[in-house]
């Protein structure tokens, strides 16, 4: 296993632990938790 | 292997046996490290020395098989650069020419001298056959200590170079800088250090300036250590074979896709949740809020996720404001989020156009455990005008004044999947993948060529 390969197994494991503790404790930087309502932007916008 | 040519050492008598005449430019007598001038009929004398050789691990005349190729021993230089020592072997073929043997750190590696010059991608990478090599230092002055056997250069010990070392994380490129020239050698390590001295016998010793034949010990080897053969031993040394970056690449491929798969499963198990709790309100156009408590959750986990889809009926330009609030009825704290769902269909220039959805999915994010009621607070605005695309910024701009009802169904459930964490994770896995093939392509196309 050449050095490169073994530290982007090290790299995938890193993430897999942080996928992990993310999971457990049910973080996610995209929840809709604490946004508040006041600055939406209404009607359509594809035009 | 070839006719020798026999010569007698000028300083010391000793019988010298040049094993690649013709080719060879001087020598270092093996028995007192005189160096020899040999590209001139009468042998002359460069530097006289009175010294024993020092050790070597490899007597000069032992044969071996290096990539199939019957090779002998003809020379042997120790070198230094003031951290490391070690040793190089120079072996000869009359057919395939000359490679090196290197001994550096218990390890062995085959050296054989590139003809055309890597290719430059920067100030520390060139490239070589398709891979790119990185500098491990900076150059460095190496000295040639100890000089034995015959060479195709003037070579003498105190020599003096300027070298580094490029590698690919296996194979390595040396490079070594002369006052009139540079020289790139590609080093491949060779299997386990053992295997190296097993594959060399000594053949046929010359004659030493005094005592029997088969004369003085070579390279400091006590006479009779190293098993004398007339035949090469089958032993056929061949590099390890060079792991390519397409080897690389597939194995790193396979890993990440291996992650993400883990991941994915990892976040479906901790996003399982318990049984959904559906609930339905009716609100109206134009109307204050309205305000429900959709369900009563227990969740039992340290922290979890809690998902609430709201689905509409089929309403069209109108936008239905959710304002959910989570509340812990142990310390009345509250998580509040927010959910707009809004639908929008109308004709222009381009014909008909929707956009938007009757239905709204909402996720709290690390909810500790507890008893909770979730409570919305919902308000629905008609959107007036459908030819005219209108902004509001936090009002309901563009509202009639005409009441509609808007029947909404909520569906709420501990836990949750998030998508995007995923997706974030799958994106930081491929992403050495994707820097590593972005600079090889452009490294290809000569982008860090200086």
């Amino acid at each position: 296993m050449s050095p490169r390969v073994f530290l982007f197994g090290l790299w995938c494991l890193l993430l897999l632990l942080a996928s992990a503790a993310a999971n457990y404790y049910a973080w996610s930087p995209f929840a809709d938790g604490s946004r508040r309502s006041g600055a939406t932007i209404y009607g359509p916008t594809h035009k | 292997m070839t006719a020798a040519r026999v010569i007698n050492c000028p300083n010391c008598g000793g019988s010298i046996a040049l094993k690649a005449a013709g080719y060879s430019i001087s020598v270092a007598c093996q028995y007192c490290g005189s160096e020899l001038d040999v590209a001139n009929p009468d042998v002359l004398l460069i530097t006289e020395y009175h010294r024993a050789a020092a050790a070597s691990d490899l007597p000069l005349g032992a044969r071996g098989t290096v990539k199939g190729i019957e090779r002998e021993v003809v020379g042997w230089l120790q070198r230094s650069d003031g951290e490391a020592r070690w040793s190089e072997y120079l072996l000869f073929n009359p057919y395939a020419g000359y490679c090196w043997l290197i001994h550096a750190d218990g390890e062995w590696s085959l050296g054989t001298m590139l003809t055309a010059e890597p290719v430059a991608l920067g100030e520390e990478t060139v490239e070589h056959e398709g891979e790119c090599f990185h500098r491990e230092y900076d150059p460095v002055p190496t000295r040639t200590d100890a000089v034995v056997g015959e060479f195709y250069w003037r070579v003498r010990a105190g020599d003096t170079v300027e070298a580094t070392v490029y590698s690919d994380g296996n194979a390595s490129l040396s490079w070594e800088r002369s006052a009139d020239e540079v020289n790139w050698t590609l080093l491949e390590p060779l299997p386990s250090c053992g295997a190296v001295p097993a594959a060399f016998v000594a053949g046929q010793a010359p004659r030493g300036p005094s005592g029997p034949p088969g004369g003085p010990p070579q390279f400091g080897r006590k006479q009779g250590s190293v098993p004398r053969a007339s035949s090469v031993p089958a032993t056929d040394l061949t590099p390890v074979a060079r792991r390519s970056d397409a080897g690389d690449l597939s194995a790193m491929l396979g890993m990440a896709v291996a992650t993400c798969f883990l991941i994915a499963l990892v976040a479906m198990m901790f996003g399982a949740g318990g049984r959904p709790v559906s609930q339905g309100l009716t609100i109206y156009t134009g109307q204050p809020a309205q305000t429900a408590t959709l369900a009563t959750l227990t969740l039992n986990r340290p922290y979890q996720a809690v998902t609430v889809t709201a689905r509409g009926d089929a309403f069209v330009n109108k936008w239905v404001d959710l304002d959910y609030r989570l509340v812990d009825r142990r310390t009345q704290r509250s998580i509040d989020a927010y959910g707009l769902m809004e639908y929008y269909a109308g004709r222009d220039s381009d014909g008909p156009w929707t956009e938007g959805s009757h239905q709204r999915v909402t996720k709290f994010a690390a909810v500790p455990a507890g008893t909770y009621d979730l409570m919305v607070e919902a308000s629905a605005q008609n959107w007036s005008n459908p030819s005219v695309t209108s902004y509001g910024w936090g009002s309901a701009s563009g509202a009639t004044g005409e009441s509609e009802s808007v029947a909404l169904r909520f569906e709420v459930k501990p836990g949750g999947v998030f998508l995007g964490n995923i997706l974030l994770f799958v994106l930081l896995t491929f992403a050495p993948i994707t820097i590593w093939i972005v600079r090889r392509v452009h490294a290809a196309a000569g982008g860090y060529r200086s």
